[in-house]
């Protein structure tokens, strides 16, 4: 939830109309790609620089459809539909599943539940702030950004392969600013993946494939190495309505959907839902 | 205006990679390349953002009292504060520092 209500202020202060902001959220609905998007519009960045920037971020997504592809089998209409709520948290949910007619209701349900929420809290967040004043310095809302960034950024750092890209990101997007088109410099920080390309993970320190105590969908804070102290920006714990078994749905809490680590979907990626991990280890959770 | 084509373009790019999956692989397997890309950008994308929404302004280094609020920030993620602890003392801190350095 605050972490919509974050975007909508962020938009606002880069200059989108609420019904722009809105609109996001609505039809991008990731929360990184859209924090992302406005913030280069902001600075004066393309088009192609926003979008590409945004895109980047949410090939991830291309993953959990190959995860989910098999639960959300049926008429075509409905795949269309229901493949809007394709996020972390609804795959990471759906996928814990154990038949595919309960990954496709938790799927389902979490998504339609966090659709909501990220809208309403939007608009809460771009309303509230179309009428305000200036206030970005005086009270250092101008951190507020970066500082939000960060929080996304956060529970990834757990893992080394994703400390380093982000490192190699980062110097990258610092070394392209002075000479590059607003933007740009994000964009290319994608680059900075190939730092990490052949590192291997470290499995977590609770191990392997299905941790308990994982928090049971809750995700309140239950396990996370990194810290962040379960706030789920979503409103919502452990939305798979008690459907998830607790094995691997920790998942979205504090940051809303972004950046997560694609924890479940990842594991459960190579088999198409039969469980198997294609890696001998697991990414961290970073709920 | 900028917004409106960033946001259908965004729009559909993103649907596009979301409904790739359910409409189009079936039961397929994404690369193994693609799967570890689409881990790691998002990392290395969100660090660049970070540094770059705190030390930069018109395209100039800069520091600033963005860096104290983003490191206060650092600080409350590592104590494990909630989201919004952790945006509002990255603004508190930087508000503070501007208040005192004057």
């Amino acid at each position: 939830m605050p972490f919509g209500v974050a975007f909508g202020v962020t938009a606002t202060e880069a200059g989108l109309a609420v019904w722009q902001t809105s609109a996001f959220s609505l039809l991008v609905f990731t929360g990184s790609a859209q924090f992302a998007a406005v913030t280069i519009i902001g600075n004066g960045g393309s088009v192609a620089a926003a979008v590409a920037a945004g895109l980047l971020l949410n090939l991830r997504s291309l993953a959990f459809g190959v995860v989910m592809a098999p639960a959300l089998a049926g008429p075509r209409w409905r795949r269309a539909a229901l493949s809007q709520l394709m996020i972390d948290e609804t795959t990471a949910v759906g996928s814990a599943q154990a038949s595919r007619a309960a990954q496709r209701y938790a799927y389902r349900f979490c998504g339609i539940t966090l659709f909501v929420a990220w809208n309403v809290s939007t608009l809460v967040g771009a309303a509230g702030l179309s009428s305000a004043g200036d206030l970005v310095s005086s009270l250092g809302i101008d951190a507020a950004i970066p500082a939000a960034f960060l929080a996304l950024l956060w529970p990834r750092l757990a893992d080394h392969p994703q400390r380093r890209a982000a490192l190699a990101g980062a110097l990258l997007a610092l070394a392209l600013d002075p000479i590059a088109p607003p933007g740009i410099p994000v964009v290319a920080s994608a680059l900075g993946i190939l730092a990490a390309w052949h590192s291997t993970p470290k499995p977590p320190a609770r191990g392997g494939e299905a941790p308990d105590g994982r928090g049971a969908g809750a995700g309140r804070g239950g396990d996370r190495r990194d810290g962040r102290g379960g706030d789920d920006g979503q409103g919502d714990d452990g939305r798979g309505g008690g459907a998830t078994d607790g094995r691997d749905t920790d998942h979205r809490g504090a940051n809303g959907f972004e950046g997560q680590g694609t924890n479940a979907a990842e594991r459960r990626g190579a088999g198409g839902g039969d469980g198997e991990p294609r890696r001998p280890v697991t990414w961290p959770e970073v709920g | 205006m900028t917004a409106t084509v960033v946001l259908v373009a965004l729009a559909l790019g993103t649907y596009g990679l979301k409904a790739a999956g359910p409409m189009a692989l079936g039961d397929r397997e994404l690369p193994g390349a693609l799967q570890r890309a689409s881990q790691l950008l998002p990392a290395a994308m969100l660090a660049a953002l970070v540094a770059v929404s705190t030390v930069t302004q018109d395209r100039h280094l800069t520091i600033d009292a963005r860096l104290v609020g983003v490191a206060a920030a650092a600080i409350a993620l590592w104590r494990r504060a909630p989201f919004v602890v952790v945006v509002a003392v990255a603004a508190g801190a930087t508000g503070l520092t501007r208040l005192l350095a004057g």
